[in-house]
């Protein structure tokens, strides 16, 4: 790996933005596209700082701060990429469901998954089941990642399971679910792909569920 | 034993009589239903009428300055304690919840600069606001937000104290509270993704926000103290399933020295000091003994990695555990066999040697009153020494 890469990756788990953004800034001098940043610099950062969550040596916050440093350093890349790479991995629709207006773990998914090359369509939070229906149909997501912390909102769950189903597009995505008061028993329960404990997994489980080496 | 001998032998890490018990059941459907009453009508059960929804979007500030929601939130407060008597818990967790005002028909928001969702239960009964996310963009949001309501409080606390001690503090065991610590109430304002970029780039600022909540707080714990109560719990959630939010060194570096004052404060007026929050909290116990608090409530058992046992085994007697009972199931939908279980298991595992005072480890409208009962009557068969 180019040595300016590795500096970008290594400030990413530093949460230093100015190191990442001189780091950056290198590798674009030398000829280095901006999408090979990302992919084989930044993500790779990131990549590393889920492991250290998973280790149980970075928290909540740090998963933040990274990609806090990510944002920064995404203004320097914004506008220097080829286009046709954009989201090579396919896009994920991401909400917080229809009662529920607790985001963070959606905003860091978010994040993981940019950071790793998906194009992410976030809907937001109080997301109702037609609406995450009209964005599959229109933007063809072959992912969708569902979050919700209230338990009062497990209906809104059953909600969009059905609404796919009755829509005909259920066999054409993967759904994945997060967020406190999910469990792998409901993921099975109501027929979803996939349950994630952890944000910084998500990643993964749609690289999986999507089928991307 | 009376319930302040229990509570008191428990809280000081003495075997009592039996296991003891505590309240921190704060939803409509409960309070009601132990008193065998009707839930009231507050005003935000016409907010579903279209109408009424349009006139409150409009009238909301003008609703706010009469008092809107004052009246009814601290009547429900009076009413709560008064269910736990009568349910016969030896303990209840007492919030003082009187921060919250209308900002439209779907939202609240709070004297601090919070915004909340407007959430009912199944039967359309007002529940605890939802966190939405913070009023607040930058420091100088924080700076010029209008403080008289928030500087007010702790005098407003005292009397409603005043008031349900002398209503209830001969009945009931009562841990004071007010219903956020300085972690929540510092970075909730902001939103958690904004309160870490300034903990990264403006933490000096954060650190005078701290300050500031600090000296504030210890009012708060005045407002318990004085008005009677023999105990305070601390309420500040840091940890969520996987574990806490901060690092636990960061957090003891920027809210560590602030705890261990306010604790201290507190041991100066000579109350215990509970501290509360959700989550697993496995790798924040030693903190919790070097911030100087006396014992932990919640230990949510559904939490990632959360095993009373375990959590005995790391504290010893160095802390007290209060709560723990699963709602998800055990107190919402479980039968009296499972509930006599559950309560038998847990005692076994943290109940020897005292400081182990049972009771729901959440507040949510699911749970049932016949559940908490049976729970009630498991904890009453916990004599001591536990088998």
């Amino acid at each position: 790996m180019h040595e300016a890469l590795q500096k970008a990756a290594r400030a990413i788990v530093d949460f230093n933005s100015d190191a990442c953004i001189e780091a950056v800034n290198q590798c674009l001098d030398s000829g280095i596209p901006a999408w090979e940043v990302v992919n084989e610099g930044l993500s790779v950062g990131m990549k590393e700082v889920g492991q250290l969550f998973e280790k149980g040596e970075y928290f909540l916050a740090e998963l933040v701060m990274a990609g806090d440093v990510m944002k920064d350093v995404m203004k320097v890349l914004e506008g220097k990429f080829d286009k046709s790479q954009k989201g090579r991995k396919g896009k994920v629709i991401l909400a917080t469901i229809k009662g529920d207006v607790h985001d963070l773990g959606k905003n860091i998914v978010g994040m993981m998954l940019s950071a790793s090359g998906f194009d992410v369509i976030d809907l937001g939070t109080d997301v109702d089941a037609e609406v995450i229906v009209d964005s599959v149909k229109k933007t063809g997501a072959g992912g969708v990642g569902l979050t919700m912390l209230l338990t009062t909102a497990v209906g809104s769950m059953k909600e969009v399971a059905d609404a796919l189903i009755e829509a005909g597009l259920r066999d054409k995505v993967k759904i994945a679910i997060g967020g406190a008061s999910t469990s792998e028993k409901l993921a099975k329960d109501l027929g979803f792909d996939a349950y994630g404990d952890s944000a910084a997994k998500a990643a993964s489980i749609f690289e999986k569920l999507l089928e991307i080496s | 034993m009376d319930k302040f001998e229990r509570m008191n032998c428990a809280l000081e890490h003495r075997e009592p009589d039996r296991v003891p018990t505590i309240s921190c059941m704060d939803v409509q459907n409960y309070v009601y239903e132990a008193l065998g009453e009707q839930v009231p009508k507050d005003i935000t059960q016409y907010f579903g009428n279209r109408i009424v929804a349009k006139l409150v979007d409009v009238a909301a500030p003008l609703i706010n300055k009469f008092g809107g929601l004052e009246k009814d939130f601290l009547n429900f407060f009076i009413k709560k304690v008064e269910a736990d008597v009568k349910m016969g818990f030896d303990s209840v967790w007492d919030m003082y919840a009187e921060i919250f005002r209308l900002k439209d028909s779907g939202r609240m928001y709070d004297i601090f600069g919070r915004l909340y969702q407007i959430v009912y239960d199944d039967a359309g009964n007002l529940l605890t606001p939802a966190y939405m996310g913070g009023l607040f963009e930058t420091p100088d949001d924080w700076k010029s937000w209008n403080k008289k309501q928030w500087e007010q409080h702790p005098e407003k606390m005292f009397k409603h104290n005043l008031e349900i001690n002398k209503r209830f503090g001969k009945d009931i065991y009562i841990f004071g509270s007010h219903l956020y610590g300085l972690f929540e109430q510092t970075w909730q304002p902001f939103g958690f993704e904004k309160f870490v970029r300034l903990i990264r780039k403006e933490k000096s600022f954060i650190e005078d926000v701290i300050e500031y909540n600090k000296n504030w707080y210890l009012r708060c714990v005045d407002a318990s103290a004085d008005a009677g109560f023999p105990a305070i719990i601390y309420s500040d959630d840091m940890a969520f399933k996987n574990g806490p939010m901060l690092n636990p060194k960061m957090m003891d570096s920027l809210f560590g020295a602030a705890y261990k004052e306010i604790t201290d404060h507190a041991h100066k007026k000579g109350r215990k000091i509970i501290i509360h929050t959700d989550g697993n909290t496995r790798l924040l116990l030693e903190y919790f003994i070097k911030w100087g608090f006396d014992g932990h409530h919640s230990i949510e058992p559904n939490a990632d990695n959360v095993d009373i046992g375990e959590f005995r085994d790391i504290a010893g007697h160095r802390l007290s555990f209060l709560g723990h009972l699963d709602i998800t199931h055990i107190l919402s939908f479980g039968t009296r066999e499972e509930v006599y279980e559950h309560v038998q298991d847990v005692s076994r595992k943290a109940g020897k040697g005292g400081g182990l005072i049972l009771g729901p480890c959440n507040s949510h409208y699911e749970i049932k009153v016949q559940n908490l009962r049976w729970m009630i009557e498991a904890c009453k068969e916990m004599t001591y020494p536990i088998q």
